[in-house]
């Protein structure tokens, strides 16, 4: 169950951050609730106020919903779903950033994949042409490192202009092409990175070799986790956990001192200092591991206990390592699928090993009659 | 979620109290231990100027292009020139000469810009020199337009006359200036040394910044400035004549725009920070770092501190995941400018500035106090409670709900979540640790505050001398020799800048003498001077364009530390980190204090980020079932 304030209530915290609007001196309009309604210049001013598009014309507090798959990205629309022209507020979050595939501006756009997520949740029907295009990210190239790593593929690009990526649907392979204004994506010159001429097919009939759709793009909305949190049940987080969340308790295990992030690019900070107890937790997360899994990770259980011992690792050991030590992490929290399963015990995070299917050793211990009842209530 | 029936419940109790804690690494930043470039008052921009802009062909290069000039016994000079991409005899369309390419950039560009000291303009100086160019050196950095042709085939380079560099920087835009030529003029240097970079302006950027937003096309930001715009998208030959018509009208417009703020020229506006960075120098604000010792008694591990509190990031989180929930979005108004007069940190830049490091046993027990008593005082009934909590600590998690910038394996995020105990210490500020009172308090617990293990604290000694009070466009008045509490009757005159910038937002709302365009302007460029003046400007950094492998020095929080790898950076002219990180503190505590508003009277919120949360409520209050949700 989830506790709903009444409006009034939420009026009420807003008369709460009167003082610090009378004490910032903002000129506020004051405002107050009445039946539903809200009625400007009487009442206080609050430093709190109602966001677009809650109040309708009238003053009406309108009935909305928010709807969230996952961190930054959030869809607030009328109650009446159906009402497509109504007040919508969109994220753009990762959805402005590549090329509108559609003859739409952008904020409507942004509202139509969100419809479109909104109908998968609901089994609804949500068909547009612009589903099945592909997706494409636009990058001017500004920077040398930029134009030089373009220029393998397109060697006559000049600096400022612009290309376009469209990412394979397996695999991490990109290709690209010289962004023409007006232009169809079908009519650019797509090339690989190598600079090998290549026809671009979207993921609509076929998969293999063709590249990234809208409509796969906004699924991997529904899939994303987010990061560091429990399900109403405790357990960790992921793509498919739906409902309440509460932030998972965290473990600083160390620090990396980092450059600045370029918020324009969204690049990631660069790594300056880093920590040193790093190659420790790596071996850390090794413990335990099947030599089954070690072996499919490209590391021989032998290497490992040598490693574990203090031998210092050649790179493409060391690099298998982390690799390993990654996936496990990342799935122990949740943030990637992880195919071993979790014991379903409540509130038991265990990960399930070896022939373990249900639960882990300590609750397959339990009396038959618990387990019963707790593969009941997790069916 | 809702009970099933025919499961009985009893079996399924807590097994375990608490779930395992999720191993992370903190991410914190460095800060450069150079000094910022100094920042005085720029030259007018000049009133001579020519105007031109471009056609490009498919392959980047121009196609044609066209000029005006602008100014005294300018404005009847126009005309048309041919790029590299023309095709044999093509003749387009538009006013006056038809030049080829030498002829325009020696008797358009070079002689009246370079040798004249005329000032250009084009809607993006960048893309129109790069559509000119004949090739490009220094990995595309440098521009090579002036060339000779070869008797033998292709062109010379001409090293005599200046290539026109292109500096990228970190927002996505592209400086251009003269770079360094052979045997330079010796009018050509200014008093440091330096070649004359020229007076180029991007008119795209100047929009962009004084809009609050990156227009990308010109019949928009023709739109915006209320000017009659030229045919919409990308320039064409055919529209060539309309655009840059309606370019020069915008340069008028945007030009006397920019000479309306205080301290701002046309070829220096790189965002809407401009109009902070006016302000400070108009009113004669010394940069906080190059301060002397006497002003400014701050350590560079203080500074180390603040800039790994800096680095945390705005509050953010997701409560309710994949249902449509009903409810109440709010925002709160003018969360940093607000926090930042809060947390008194105008006063930084103000007044004379010392530190103290706090260590010992009584007096981090006193810090501890403070904040307890903060808190229970009440933050949201005593505005003057806040400046208590204004000093950067160091703390050790013992399950304490803190904000901390973490990564897993490259997955980064900013997490409000229980800290476990044996976790590593970190420095935060002391709004953060009233966060995690009240965090406590929402637990049900008793309302710790978390163990400090070393601080910083702040005290603010006379105001600095020769400050000015700086008026802005509407009657408005920023006085840095009051207090930074202070508001004239009228309203108009302010001691903080912040609070004064958020005020002016809010009343071109209303303001009956604005136009349209001028409105969304005015509020858009003054929302991104508001907020970066009150947080963004005191953390910012650039990345030097330096060899790879070059040494350089960066602060930590434990001293400054010499390094061979990454990329140098060197601080923003206006950065003071422990500021920046007070008002992001304060930032963060203001919005856990409207969640925890919710959650006293027994509320969820769906998602809260930064300065706003999503509360779940219906008109008359209840609760919700989770299956009918979706």
């Amino acid at each position: 169950m989830i506790a709903a304030l009444s409006f009034a209530q939420v009026q009420e915290i807003r008369e709460r951050f009167a003082t610090l609007a009378r004490w910032a001196g903002l000129p506020i309009t004051p405002d107050r609730l009445e039946g539903g309604r809200v009625v400007t210049g009487e009442g206080m001013p609050s430093l709190v106020k109602f966001a677009d598009p809650m109040v309708g014309e009238d003053g009406k507090l309108g009935d909305f919903l928010c709807y969230t798959p996952s961190l930054r990205r959030f869809a607030i629309h009328p109650d009446d779903g159906g009402d497509v022209d109504g007040r919508w507020r969109v994220s753009e979050n990762t959805v402005g950033v590549m090329v509108n595939p559609s003859s739409l501006r952008q904020g409507d756009f942004a509202r139509e994949c969100y419809r479109y997520l909104l109908a998968r949740e609901t089994g609804e029907d949500f068909d547009a042409d612009w589903l099945d295009e592909p997706v494409l990210w636009p990058k001017t190239l500004t920077h040398p490192a930029d134009l030089t790593a373009a220029r393998r593929a397109i060697p006559d690009l000049r600096p400022t202009e612009t290309v376009v990526y469209a990412r394979e649907l397996f695999g991490a392979s990109s290709y690209i092409a010289r962004l023409v204004a007006g232009a169809s994506w079908r009519d650019l010159d797509w090339r690989t990175g190598d600079g090998e001429p290549v026809t671009l097919m979207a993921a609509k009939d076929r998969a293999v070799g063709a590249v990234r759709t809208w409509r796969v793009f906004l699924n991997e909305f529904l899939r994303h986790p987010v990061a560091f949190t429990l399900d109403a049940d405790d357990r960790r987080a992921d793509g498919s956990t739906r409902g309440l969340l509460a932030p998972a308790p965290i473990l600083l295990v160390g620090a990396t001192r980092t450059g600045r992030t370029s918020w324009a690019t969204g690049e990631r900070a660069e790594d300056l200092i880093s920590d040193a107890g790093e190659w420790g937790r790596v071996l850390d997360g090794l413990a335990g591991v099947s030599a089954g899994e070690l072996r499919r990770a490209g590391l021989a259980p032998r290497t490992v206990r040598a490693m574990r011992a203090g031998r210092r690792p050649v790179p493409r050991n060391a690099e298998a390592a982390r690799r390993l030590a990654t996936t496990r992490a990342r799935s122990e929290a949740g943030l990637a699928k992880d195919r071993a399963g979790r014991c379903i015990a409540p509130r038991c995070d265990e990960r399930l090993t070896g022939r373990q299917r249900i639960f882990c050793r300590r609750h397959a211990s339990y009396p038959g009659s618990r387990r019963k009842a707790w593969r009941e209530a997790a069916r | 979620m809702t009970p099933r029936p025919d499961v009985d419940r009893t079996w399924s109790r807590p097994v375990r109290s608490a779930p395992a804690p999720v191993p992370v690494e903190l991410r914190a930043r460095v800060f450069p231990a150079t000094p910022p470039y100094e920042v005085g008052e720029a030259d007018d921009f000049p009133k001579r100027v020519v105007l031109a802009d471009f056609a490009p062909g498919p392959d980047g290069r121009a196609i044609s292009g066209v000029y005006v000039g602008d100014g005294p016994d300018l404005d009847e000079v126009a005309g048309r020139l041919l790029g590299p991409a023309a095709p044999e005899g093509f003749a387009p369309p538009g006013p006056g000469p038809l030049r080829d390419l030498d002829d325009f950039l020696d008797r358009i560009v070079w002689r009246p810009v370079h040798e004249s000291r005329f000032g250009f303009v084009a809607w993006n100086l960048a893309m129109f020199f790069c559509s000119l160019a004949y090739t490009f050196r220094n990995s595309g950095t440098w521009a090579i337009v002036f060339t000779d042709p070869n008797p033998a085939g292709g062109r010379w380079v001409d090293y005599y006359r200046s290539p026109i560099v292109l500096d990228p920087m970190a927002n996505g835009r592209v400086e251009v200036s003269f770079g360094p030529r052979k045997n330079p003029d010796p009018r050509d240097f200014d008093e440091r040394g330096r070649q004359y970079a020229g007076r180029l302006a991007t008119l795209q950027d100047a929009v962009s910044a004084l809009t609050g937003q990156r227009v990308e096309d010109l019949a928009t930001a023709c739109r915006l400035f209320d000017v009659a715009p030229p045919p919409a998208g990308p320039a064409r030959v055919e529209t060539l004549t309309e655009r840059i018509v309606a370019m020069r009208e915008l340069y008028r417009a945007v030009r006397a725009e920019a000479a309306s703020w205080p301290g701002v020229v046309l070829d220096h506006m790189a965002s809407a920070t401009a109009i902070v960075s006016g302000a400070y120098v108009a009113g004669r604000i010394p940069q906080p770092l190059l301060r002397d010792r006497r002003t400014m008694r701050v350590p560079p591990r203080a500074i180390g501190a603040g800039i790994e509190a800096a680095s945390i990031g705005a509050r953010t989180g997701t409560l309710v995941r994949r249902l449509a929930v009903p409810g109440l979005d709010v925002d709160i108004t003018a969360c940093y400018p607000v926090g930042n007069a809060l947390a008194g940190v105008q006063d930084f830049l103000t007044h004379e500035v010392a530190t103290h490091h706090v260590h010992g046993r009584r007096a981090l027990a006193e810090l501890t106090a403070r904040v307890a008593a903060a808190v229970a005082a009440g933050l949201l009934d005593h505005p003057e409670a806040w400046r208590s909590l204004a000093f950067l600590c160091k703390v050790r998690p013992a399950g304490d709900v803190m904000t901390v910038h973490v990564d897993l394996f490259g997955t980064e995020a900013t997490v409000t979540a229980p800290i476990a105990e044996g976790s590593r210490e970190f420095w935060t500020t002391g709004f953060d640790l009233a966060l995690a009172v009240l965090e406590d308090l929402d637990r049900g617990g008793p309302g710790s505050v978390p163990e400090i293990v070393e601080a910083w604290t702040f005290t603010f000694g006379r105001r600095l001398r020769g400050l000015h009070p700086v008026t802005f466009p509407g009657g408005w008045t920023w006085d840095p020799r009051r207090a930074s509490t202070y508001r004239s009757r009228d309203g108009r005159t302010w001691g903080n800048l912040y609070l004064l910038l958020a005020a002016m937002r809010a009343v071109a709302k209303t303001d009956p003498t604005l136009s349209e365009p001028e409105r969304i302007r005015r509020r858009g460029m003054l929302k991104v001077a508001s907020v970066a003046g009150a947080f963004g400007m005191f953390s910012a950094s650039t990345p030097l364009d330096v060899k790879p492998g070059t040494r350089h020095r960066v602060i930590t929080s434990d001293g400054a530390v010499t390094l061979r790898h990454g990329t140098p950076e060197r601080p923003g002219p206006w950065a003071f980190p422990p500021a920046a990180a007070l008002v992001e503190g304060a930032g963060r505590l203001l919005l856990t204090l409207l969640v925890h508003e919710a959650r006293v009277r027994g509320g969820q919120v769906v998602q809260a980020d930064t300065d706003g949360a999503f509360i779940v409520a219906t008109a008359d209050g209840g609760l919700l079932d989770e299956e009918g949700l979706l």
